[in-house]
């Protein structure tokens, strides 16, 4: 069919991704030094200039369903050798936003990836006084009875995260539907599902390995392991209280819990609070990183989840030296705090990049973009 | 009488300027660097679009310049500091020891074949052969001496062990010259002058490739710059012409070019070099003319062919001579270990994947800088070349009046570029010349009195 061949370029699309975070788009000559220094093009068949390329004279259709800007991991290689100067990862950083914000049905993550820090963080807070007011309300009343004791009652205080986790879930799953769609998944598969299995673990050990050699790329490196095993184990203890057989919940419930506290609490305050920490006082030697990551989405993600694990550390220490009163207001703010990210940042912000990229790394491996050997 | 001009740096802008002005009975003084005049053009085979030979063209041109006498040719020469302004320049030249009397040195070239240490890397080749303590700079070399190069002579910089014995060693070549030209006792001296005008033509030098680490030049054997490889391809070069590859002697069968190296890119230098596409073009011809067998690629982000017949020259290499053109940016270049082939890491642009190919010998298309730090009151631009004080309607004159400034110097170009320039000065410099010389001399009749 003709029609189908025929690509509308839109240098509208330029502006946009300039706006998204990636200032140096329109730097780039197109000379293939990103895809030619990248440890990950030695085993995946993808042109990180050709990405650019797209975006630069705008060809929608595409750059909405290129797999090629998730394979990046942000090594950084490129920005080291781009002879214009340019930061290609910084601009398949904003490749992605663009991408994302046509995943999620409801248009909020386009917006959401336009608009300015101070703006997010205002709605960020309404949301933050919503909730709040909303456990003042409906369970202050009924639930400070108990501070006294050593009660502590979370899983009635859970409902309301829960219910944000589950509007989260819908909207990601309703994104990833559309992402899956738009990166071709299920079409033109040509490796096994074990296979590509196998290859995407070894390939992601490999890449990963070399890169821990270098100082400064370890540092990111273990900065995401803390937090997704934060995570991991925040998510763990909450569906714990949630899923508890009494209403109430007797703090210590047991060591293991105890213990599984702490660390997601720690991991999460080291996750969140070295690249914050960096970004602010990013010295030379820090990695570019964070010396150019300040794309608003960025700078949003971390002041959202920085202060949940940092008041989530003080309330296992409150806890611990009988402080229950505070300790108790602390988890409603924490609760509170959460409600937005669950409800803004999660399936709209930053966050829902680790489910893009997870698909678009297995459809790759499933269509046999991986070299052999 | 100071209707004289200075012109700074004897290669093709130099000796250009030097001639047009010497044509209109003007003294010319040619300060030069080196001990022969000709500049980078003088290194080259062949040149480009025409596929001229090099020195066909220069050498006459070069010859020329001793037949004129009202130019006065300062050679080992070095301008040290200039004072005054138009018309009335002071010129302080620093002239070197050669530690050969120029005036008996007939250029016969015994003692360049008598001198005992001979590991000296030849500076003519780049150190692709070596030559004698006592050298003639190249054959064609204009004016044709004999010079010491200090450095490496026994006598003039002996040994730890002879310099505290008190021993004078070797003499070797006063010993064989036969018109006793040699000097041991020269000295540099400073020569005042008094010019008119001034004409700056010092020139590029290559940019030093070492600072690209991920290409290794310096490292690898089979790598090249394109000025050593144009001194390979020469006649007069290390090999008599042969191309042989610096690891094992042999024929390379596969050769490449990679552009901008160190050109266009903000980790070096942001300018185009302007030169090197149409050189890569160039040499990739003239390796199929000595090895038709050879498989030729240029590596290139784009090829910038805009002179007169470059394009031409550009469809000709590839539809005649089969040249192959990748277009994309080699990143790094690694060499193996066993045969000392060279692998290139790109992206190729056409087709959007990484690729790796092996060579046996690659050239890289170095970035030219400027010969720029003069002691003149020529203000420079950010990126070190002479500022023109207008580069549309002026683009000879620098931001001092009475100063002009041509060739590499004032901008990367090519040879035709550089000799247009020249005579555009050698004209301007010329109305100064004679308009001072002109005033001297109604100052002369008017019993030394100025504006009488
Ligand atoms: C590998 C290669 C291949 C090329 N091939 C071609 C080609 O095929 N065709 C073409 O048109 N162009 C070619 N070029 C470009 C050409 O060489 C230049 O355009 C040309 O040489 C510029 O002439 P110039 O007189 O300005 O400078 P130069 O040739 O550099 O001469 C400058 C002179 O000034 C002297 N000097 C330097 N500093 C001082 C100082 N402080 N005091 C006194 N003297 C000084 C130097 O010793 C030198 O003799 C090539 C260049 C290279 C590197
Ligand atoms: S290295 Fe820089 S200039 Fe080259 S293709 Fe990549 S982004 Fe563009
Ligand atoms: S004195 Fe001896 S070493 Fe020195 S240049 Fe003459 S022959 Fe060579
Ligand atoms: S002339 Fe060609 S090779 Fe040389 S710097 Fe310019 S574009 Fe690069």
């Amino acid at each position: 069919m003709v029609a189908s061949s025929i690509l509308f370029a839109n240098p509208k699309i330029a502006e946009e991704i300039i706006k998204m975070g990636g200032k140096s788009l329109l730097e780039c000559y197109q000379c293939g030094s990103c895809t030619a220094v990248c440890p990950i093009t030695e085993s995946i068949d993808v042109s990180f200039r050709r990405a650019i390329r797209y975006t630069q004279i705008g060809l929608n259709e595409k750059i909405l369903g290129d797999i090629t800007p998730w394979t990046c991991n942000l090594h950084g290689d490129c920005t080291d050798s781009c002879p214009r100067g340019a930061s290609p990862s910084e601009v398949l950083a904003a490749i992605r936003r663009y991408q994302s914000g046509f995943f999620d049905p409801f248009g909020v993550s386009r917006w959401w990836n336009k608009t300015k820090l101070f703006e997010k963080l205002i709605l960020y807070f309404v949301v933050f006084v919503i909730s709040l007011s909303f456990y003042y309300f409906y369970y202050w009343n009924s639930l400070t009875g108990y501070i006294s004791t050593e009660f502590f009652a979370v899983k009635d205080l859970s409902y309301p995260i829960a219910f944000s986790a589950l509007f989260a879930s819908l909207i990601l799953f309703l994104s990833a539907k559309r992402a899956y769609r738009a990166f071709g998944g299920g079409k033109e598969y040509k490796v096994g599902f074990l296979s590509s299995i196998i290859k995407l673990t070894k390939f992601f050990i490999e890449v990963e390995k070399d890169a821990l050699k270098v100082p400064e790329k370890r540092d990111r490196i273990i900065e995401h392991v803390f937090i997704l095993l934060g995570l991991g184990f925040y998510t763990l203890i909450l569906l714990f209280y949630l899923f508890s057989p009494s209403y109430f919940f007797i703090y210590p419930y047991g060591m293991i819990l105890k213990f599984l506290g702490y660390f997601a609490a720690i991991s999460l305050l080291y996750g969140f609070s070295s690249p914050l920490m960096k970004r602010l006082f990013a010295r030379q030697k820090t990695h570019w990183y964070y010396k150019k990551f300040t794309h608003s989405t960025d700078w949003m993600s971390l002041i959202a989840f920085f202060p949940v694990a940092l008041l989530y550390l003080a309330i296992l220490i409150l806890n611990d030296i009988s402080y229950y009163y505070f300790s108790y207001i602390l988890y409603i703010v924490v609760l509170s705090l959460i409600v937005p990210i669950l409800l803004l940042e999660v399936p709209f912000g930053k966050h829902n990049h680790w489910l893009y990229k997870v698909l678009a790394y297995y459809i790759a491996a499933r269509k046999g973009f991986f070299k052999e050997g | 009488m100071n209707g004289s001009v200075l012109v700074v740096g004897g290669g093709v802008a130099g000796i250009q300027a030097a001639l047009d002005l010497a044509e209109q009975g003007i003294e010319v003084f040619l300060v030069e660097k080196a001990p022969s005049i000709g500049g980078k053009m003088a290194y080259l085979d062949k040149t480009f679009p025409t596929l001229d030979c090099a020195s066909c063209i220069l050498a006459p041109k070069m010859a020329a310049v001793l037949r004129y006498p009202n130019i006065k040719l300062l050679m080992n020469s070095e301008v040290e500091d200039v004072t005054g302004r138009a018309g009335n320049f002071v010129v302080r030249v620093l002239k070197r020891p050669t530690y050969v009397d120029w005036t008996k040195c007939n250029g016969c070239g015994i003692c360049t074949q008598k001198c005992p240490v001979k590991n000296v890397p030849d500076d003519y080749n780049l150190g692709l052969s070596n030559r004698r303590a006592i050298y003639i700079m190249f054959p064609q070399a204009v004016p044709k001496k004999a010079v010491i190069d200090a450095r490496y002579c026994m006598r003039l910089n002996p040994p730890e062990k002879a310099k505290k014995e008190g021993k004078t060693l070797c003499g070797v070549c006063e010993r064989h010259c036969p018109t006793k030209a040699i000097e041991y006792e020269q000295k540099s001296e400073v020569i005042e002058l008094k010019v008119a005008a001034i004409i700056v033509a010092t020139g590029m030098e290559l940019y030093n490739a070492k600072n690209i680490p991920e290409y290794g030049y310096g490292v690898y054997q089979n790598l090249y710059t394109n000025l050593e490889f144009e001194r390979l391809v020469s006649a007069t070069g290390p090999s008599g012409g042969e191309i042989l590859r610096r690891s094992d002697g042999k024929h390379p069968k596969k050769i490449a070019w990679i552009q901008c190296v160190g050109s266009r890119d903000v980790r070096f230098n942001h300018y185009c070099s302007a030169y090197c596409c149409m050189a890569a073009t160039k040499q990739a011809i003239l390796a199929k003319e000595h090895l038709p067998e050879v498989q030729c690629t240029v590596y290139y982000m784009d090829i910038r062919a805009f002179g007169k017949g470059f394009n031409e020259f550009l469809e000709r290499a590839k539809r005649e001579f089969g040249v192959r053109y990748i277009r994309g940016k080699v990143v790094r270049i690694e060499e193996l270990a066993d045969t000392k082939n060279l692998r290139v890491v790109y992206e190729d642009t056409a087709e959007s994947y990484l690729r790796v190919e092996e060579y046996d010998m690659v050239v890289l298309s170095v970035a030219i800088t400027p010969n720029s730090r003069l002691p003149l009151p020529v203000e420079l631009t950010s990126d070190g070349f002479v500022k023109l004080k207008d580069p549309y309607l002026d683009p000879v004159s620098t931001t001092v009046e009475g100063i002009f400034v041509v060739g590499a110097v004032a901008g990367a170009k090519d040879i035709p570029d550089s000799v247009t320039e020249a005579s555009a000065a050698a004209a301007r410099a010329a109305l100064i010349a004679k308009r001072s010389m002109a005033r001297e001399v109604r100052v002369l009749a008017n019993g030394g009195v100025l504006n009488g």
